[in-house]
């Protein structure tokens, strides 16, 4: 409607025209279309500051921050009242209350209760001291346990220093053995034990 | 600065938009030539022709586009993402106010009474006032769809996405806003303007 004029419709256009209106009103809205069209255009331009205020805005919104070091940063880090007072009223009364901990009450320790411990304690175990063993003792248990390790001339030529002991003790069972008699002391003996006390005396003999 | 700046004239807007999302300043300066003015007579004819309110829409639009220029689709025409937000600034506007001069009666309001002022109505300046008059006393959304289609000369469906209503609601919109003006202006001749 706005592009064409009556005149400028095609026979088709024209009747699809003509199934809302007649010619003379397709006529009046097309005029009533320019005049308002003539009207828009004589719209007072806008105001130059308007630009002006805008590009100052884009200046300044885009204007590069000035660099701050961290610290200043850190130090304008705003926290919340809020947070700053939940945190405190936590703490005082986890403070009053105890703050829960792996301590045990070793008066009363719950049956159900489940303790774990972070770290192991030095712990004492008693053991039966190990009875004295003889110097023969040993040297029989060394030899039947390293001479089976050791080469076999070398196990020959300690058999043969087991052998001599072996030996030596036999010939010392085979003589006769002195008999220890009990005689009372004789007085001379007594006035020494008097005089001399006897751990040095049996030291002396 | 004036090759830099003339380079720009011929940047889509979408592009254009992308600049400014960078911070170019030249590329909103280009882009503002090309909507500025556009835009504002916009206002000026959605907003009951007052020159200040055109003035302070138009800089809040903008403003927008300073601000908030991530919101645009490059997807999108520009140009109809413009006339949305422009157009949603507008009903908020009449929400506000709640000022919706309704034509209540079928008469022409101002001219039913001046049956034999014809002569008089004869004056160019005078019709394009009571033209003027005629296009506040439309409802907004007939006002809407005639100063999108017929002023700022947008396609139906252009004008569909920007109000977000089919194309047939524009049409129909269309054609009752061109009859309830030419019934406000009846007594005039337009063919002589």
């Amino acid at each position: 409607m706005a592009e064409k004029s009556w005149d400028q419709l095609s026979r088709g256009e024209r009747n699809v025209v003509l199934e809302e209106m007649d010619q003379d009103t397709y006529e009046n809205y097309r005029c009533l279309i320019g005049v308002s069209k003539a009207l828009h255009r004589e719209t007072p331009a806008p105001a130059a500051t308007i630009k002006d205020n805008l590009m100052a805005q884009m200046r300044q919104r885009h204007a590069a921050p000035p660099k701050k070091a961290f610290w200043e940063k850190w130090f304008q880090w705003e926290v919340p009242v809020w947070q700053v007072s939940l945190a405190s009223l936590a703490f005082v009364v986890l403070y009053l209350s105890g703050v829960p901990g792996n301590t045990v009450d070793l008066d009363n320790p719950g049956s159900d209760q489940l303790f774990f411990q972070g770290s192991v304690d030095t712990v004492f175990l008693d053991v039966e001291e190990a009875p004295e063993d003889s110097s023969d003792q040993r040297q029989q248990l060394l030899e039947s346990t390293l001479f089976q390790y050791f080469p076999s001339w070398l196990n020959d030529a300690k058999s043969e220093q087991v052998q001599a002991k072996a030996d030596r003790s036999l010939m010392a069972a085979a003589l006769p053995q002195s008999e220890t008699h009990l005689l009372p002391p004789t007085q001379a003996v007594l006035s020494a034990q008097q005089i001399i006390p006897l751990e040095l005396l049996e030291i002396r003999g | 600065m004036l090759n830099f700046r003339s380079s720009y004239r011929g940047y889509p807007d979408a592009k254009l938009m992308r600049l400014i999302t960078k911070g170019d300043e030249q590329a909103f300066s280009v882009l503002y030539d090309r909507y500025g003015e556009k835009m504002h007579r916009y206002f000026y004819r959605m907003l009951w022709q007052e020159r200040q309110k055109a003035e302070d829409f138009t800089q809040e639009l903008f403003l927008k586009i300073i601000n908030k220029p991530h919101l645009y689709d490059p997807n999108r025409n520009f140009s109809s993402w413009l006339f949305q937000v422009a157009a949603n600034m507008v009903k908020n506007e009449y929400r506000r106010h709640s000022r919706q001069p309704e034509i209540t009666s079928e008469l022409p309001l101002d001219l039913s009474l001046q049956e034999n002022s014809f002569f008089e109505c004869s004056d160019r300046k005078y019709f394009k006032k009571e033209l003027a008059s005629a296009l506040n006393r439309l409802s907004d959304e007939h006002r809407q769809c005639f100063v999108l289609r017929y002023l700022e000369e947008k396609s139906i469906k252009e004008i569909s996405e920007i109000l977000e209503c089919p194309e047939g609601t524009v049409k129909s919109r269309l054609y009752y806003a061109l009859k309830k003006l030419a019934k406000s202006l009846h007594l005039f001749k337009p063919e002589s303007y």
